[in-house]
């Protein structure tokens, strides 16, 4: 990454600069990112995930929640019904598509959520320290005594099985983590020299923070995200399981999986294909998560 | 990659230690190249580098960052990572024994010789010694492994040779750990440990390089006592004063090829290259020749000294610990005229980068007063300071640590701008490219990164952007001892002449007595927070006061003139016979 730069020594006419395009961050990162091979295919997986979920409603063959009598468990592949159908002959593909659309809402939205929480708590605290990180550390504490999960159980038996209470539930239950986090790296910064050129040259704390700090915070933050999502995903599931997940009739991973269940010994392919996806797609977000963290680790070379 | 380039002719010349001339050498490097496997082929660090080391010889392996001189010996040892490709010999030849050669003997024989027949002292002690385990163990275990003592006798003989170092005490200090010790104290540990065994060669790298220079100065009399001793020694070194010291003869490396060998003496001299000449120019000294600086200020026109730019008043600084408060800055006072440049020396934990930043208000004062420009700065208001900061500009230590790693060079300069809100982009950017042709460096950095750049240049777009405000004060932080010893000077130079041209007022904070000698006016030396001795700059070099001033002017080791000899310890002499 030399630059060879020929600038005539005295005398007029033009100064012929012949320099490798700069290459930004981001652009670095982005190369790191695709050099791991599996983060490329998780994202490609995640993006199609997404796509389909968004198109559920348009590409979805039945609706989702028209019962058929009559029809009740057909087997894969018959016509009509790649998928199947389920115990009230519900049609397994559209389904499933939109469990899709429902865990991914829940999963991103639960996430989305809790960074905000998270910024805003591990910003102050990080930058303001004293009191106020005092305080919001204690208030962190508190939350992390309390089992997570059981929390969002007892908020969704609260607040009622809406998609908003699950979100809502998942979000209280994670932000605390996120925010610890956040927190640790700002104080981290706070101490590097270009925060203190920053201060030197006039930078008030928002631009510090905004400007200076974050960017270099980013990191692992981006990396739990994309844990994150899917955590979300799983711990909608496990609600659905236990009951307490979206209402009826929307549909959600867990509920599919918890229906199918009871007849894993007579049509597998009921919980098989429900499953199968959700592992896929758990899988394709951690290798995304990885590829995140090769694109934010710092290589000397 | 790879190349055949014979630039190293086999070993010539006088040696200046004829002693061991018909003896073979301890350890006698050949054609040692040595590479790293990158995925886009392979990357040579060294070229054949050949030397050969006699019996109670000293070498230095003198070159600036990234000349490979550290690899090299690191690859003697097998210390490379796997991705290592190393090709030529390093025999070493012990006392009545055939010789080895280390790159071909493989892991199990080499990891016999290392600490045995080979000590190597790093840098940074800190670092290299175990945080987690007192010294005793990580002296005695180390015979024990080699199977040269017992566990009662392994013990005696740690005591024996820390107190061989010059650590007082031994009995006590050994059942200390790392961290319980002060740096010099560390490095003396870490010398103990690489000698221990009394090995036939020591491998110093840098090993004063992070010590203050009095400090330094005893370490090095440590090793030329111990070398006095019996011990041969390959010191790795990136500076001319240390190696001519310590050492005999010198290799001088660059980008991984041999420059030159010559006994050092001769090297300094006369140099027979180009480019040793001008690492010999490029080194700072005390006593130099130093440019004249026209003074544009207006400080004594009619023979009363105009209005203080700065004023400091009993200035405290108190950092609560576990250990107790410790003053960092105690009661220290002093005025700064516009255009003129104060000079603060000390050594580590003297205090002087706390003021600093007591000094800009990065951080607050326990006690005190500072005014800027008629205006106490301790009254104003978070908002009005920040207004206020425009006038003062600070250039750090760490020209790299201080920029935006994800931003241009012209983003970097215009920064100052963009946070005060002066100027659209575009004329920001122009005025960064006028910023960057002050300090002498073309428009064809303006869209680089900070980390294209090397340290030289990262430091002269840090320095243009504390220009870019038009600030009637700059601080500097150790401007340049981050710097390679080529570049100092030339950074200094600038920033002299930058001053002369612009007249903003310089607070220079350095270790480095050579860089106050060229450039400051006045001068305070600080010492455990408090100002021992200050003075017009010729009158401290030439008539130091205090006692403490003495010792830190006693201990700088010139390039040039006269030779200092090391200093004889008052340590018992040791019988150098491996055990």
């Amino acid at each position: 990454m030399t630059a060879t730069v020929k600038a005539p020594a005295a005398g007029p006419g033009p100064i012929t600069i012949s320099l490798p395009p700069p290459r930004s961050e981001w652009s670095r990162r982005a190369a790191r990112f695709r050099r791991n091979r599996l983060a490329v295919l998780g994202l490609a997986l995640v993006a199609l995930a997404c796509l389909t979920a968004l198109a559920a409603p348009l590409i979805a063959p039945h609706h989702y929640a028209t019962i058929n009598p009559g029809q009740e468990f057909l087997p894969s592949f018959s016509p009509g019904h790649l998928m199947g159908t389920d115990l009230l002959g519900r049609d397994v593909l559209s389904r499933l598509l939109f469990s899709l659309r429902t865990a991914l809402f829940v999963g991103i939205m639960a996430e989305l959520l809790s960074l905000i929480i998270a910024f805003a708590v591990g910003l102050l605290a990080g930058y303001k320290g004293g009191k106020i990180d005092q305080w919001l550390m204690a208030l962190t504490d508190v939350m992390f005594a309390f089992p997570g999960y059981l929390f969002a159980v007892l908020l969704v038996a609260v607040l009622g099985r809406s998609t908003w209470a699950v979100i809502l539930a998942l979000t209280i239950a994670s932000w605390v983590g996120q925010s610890r986090l956040l927190r640790a790296q700002i104080m981290r910064m706070k101490t590097l020299e270009f925060v203190e050129a920053g201060r030197a040259m006039g930078a008030g704390p928002w631009t510090l923070v905004m400007r200076y700090m974050v960017p270099g915070a980013l990191g692992p933050v981006l990396v739990t995200t994309s844990f994150g999502i899917p955590a979300n995903m799983l711990a909608e599931a496990g609600l659905a399981i236990l009951g307490l997940g979206v209402a009826p009739p929307t549909p959600s991973l867990g509920t599919m999986i918890n229906e199918g269940y009871r007849f894993v010994q007579t049509n597998p392919e009921l919980i098989a294909w429900p499953v199968g996806v959700f592992v896929l797609i758990m899988l394709a977000f951690t290798w995304v998560g990885d590829g995140v963290r090769d694109a934010f680790d710092v290589d000397e070379s | 990659m790879l190349s055949t380039s014979m630039r190293a002719e086999p070993s010539d010349g006088p040696r200046a230690a004829g002693s061991a001339a018909s003896r073979k050498p301890v350890l006698e490097v050949s054609g040692l190249t040595v590479g790293f496997a990158l995925p886009d082929g392979v990357k040579t660090v060294v070229h054949d580098l050949s030397f050969s080391l006699p019996h109670h010889g000293s070498l230095a392996l003198v070159g600036e960052s990234g000349s490979g001189k550290s690899v090299s010996m690191r690859a003697i040892l097998g210390l490379l990572p796997g991705n290592a490709r190393v090709q030529g010999s390093a025999v070493l030849t012990a006392e009545g024994s055939p010789g080895l050669d280390l790159l071909t003997a493989g892991e199990a024989k080499v990891r016999r010789v290392r600490g045995r027949q080979v000590g190597m002292v790093f840098q940074n002690a800190m670092e290299a010694l175990n945080p987690s385990i007192p010294l005793e163990r990580q002296l005695t275990e180390h015979l024990i492994w080699h199977g040269l003592a017992n566990k009662s006798d392994a013990r005696r003989r740690a005591v024996e040779a820390l107190g061989d170092v010059g650590i007082p005490e031994p009995e006590r200090r050994i059942r200390m750990y790392p961290f319980q010790l002060s740096g010099g104290m560390r490095q003396r540990a870490m010398i103990a440990m690489a000698t221990i065994a009394r090995p036939d060669v020591v491998i110093a790298d840098e090993p004063t390089t992070a010590l203050d220079v009095t400090v330094q100065k005893q370490i090095l009399d440590l090793l030329v006592h111990l070398r006095d001793q019996g011990m041969a020694m390959v010191m790795i070194t990136h500076d001319l004063g240390v190696a001519r010291y310590v050492c005999d003869d010198a290799v001088v490396l660059r980008d991984g090829d041999v420059v030159e060998r010559a006994p050092i003496a001769q090297l300094l001299r006369s140099p027979k290259e180009a480019y040793s000449r001008s690492l010999i120019d490029a080194a700072l000294d005390v006593g130099m020749d130093v440019p004249e600086r026209e003074v544009v200020a207006i400080t004594d026109t009619a023979g009363t000294p105009s209005e203080a730019l700065l004023q400091v008043r009993d200035l405290t600084k108190v950092f609560a610990s576990r250990g107790g408060d410790v003053v960092a800055v105690d009661e220290v006072s002093l005025d700064l005229l516009p255009g003129r440049t104060l000079g603060v020396v000390g050594e580590s934990g003297s205090g002087k980068s706390t003021l600093a930043r007591l000094v800009l208000r990065l951080i607050e004062p326990t006690s005190g007063r500072v005014t800027f420009d008629g205006e106490d700065l301790g009254a104003l208001a978070p908002k009005a300071l920040r207004a206020r900061r425009r006038g003062m500009q600070m250039v750090f230590q760490s020209p790299y640590g201080s920029l935006l790693p994800t931003h241009t060079v012209a983003e970097n300069i215009a920064e100052p701008l963009r946070i005060n809100k002066i100027g659209t982009p575009t004329e920001r950017r122009d005025r960064a490219v006028d910023l960057l042709r002050l300090v002498e460096l073309g428009p064809a950095y303006l869209d680089m990164y900070p980390r294209q750049l090397s340290g030289g240049q990262q430091q002269r777009v840090a320095i243009a952007r504390a220009l870019a405000l038009k600030p009637k004060f700059l601080v500097g932080d150790e401007p340049t001892s981050a710097l390679d010893a080529s570049v100092q000077m030339q950074v200094l130079d600038l920033l002299r002449d930058l001053q002369s041209r612009l007249g903003f007022a310089l607070l220079l904070i350095t270790h480095n007595l050579a860089v106050v000698e060229r450039l400051a006016d006045d001068v305070i030396v600080m010492r455990r927070g408090q100002v021992v001795e200050r003075a017009r700059t010729a009158d401290l070099f030439a008539n130091p006061q205090h006692e403490y001033t003495r010792a830190l002017l006693e201990a700088v080791l010139p390039v040039r003139g006269a030779v200092t000899d090391p200093e004889a310890t008052d340590l018992p002499g040791v019988a150098w016979q491996r055990q």
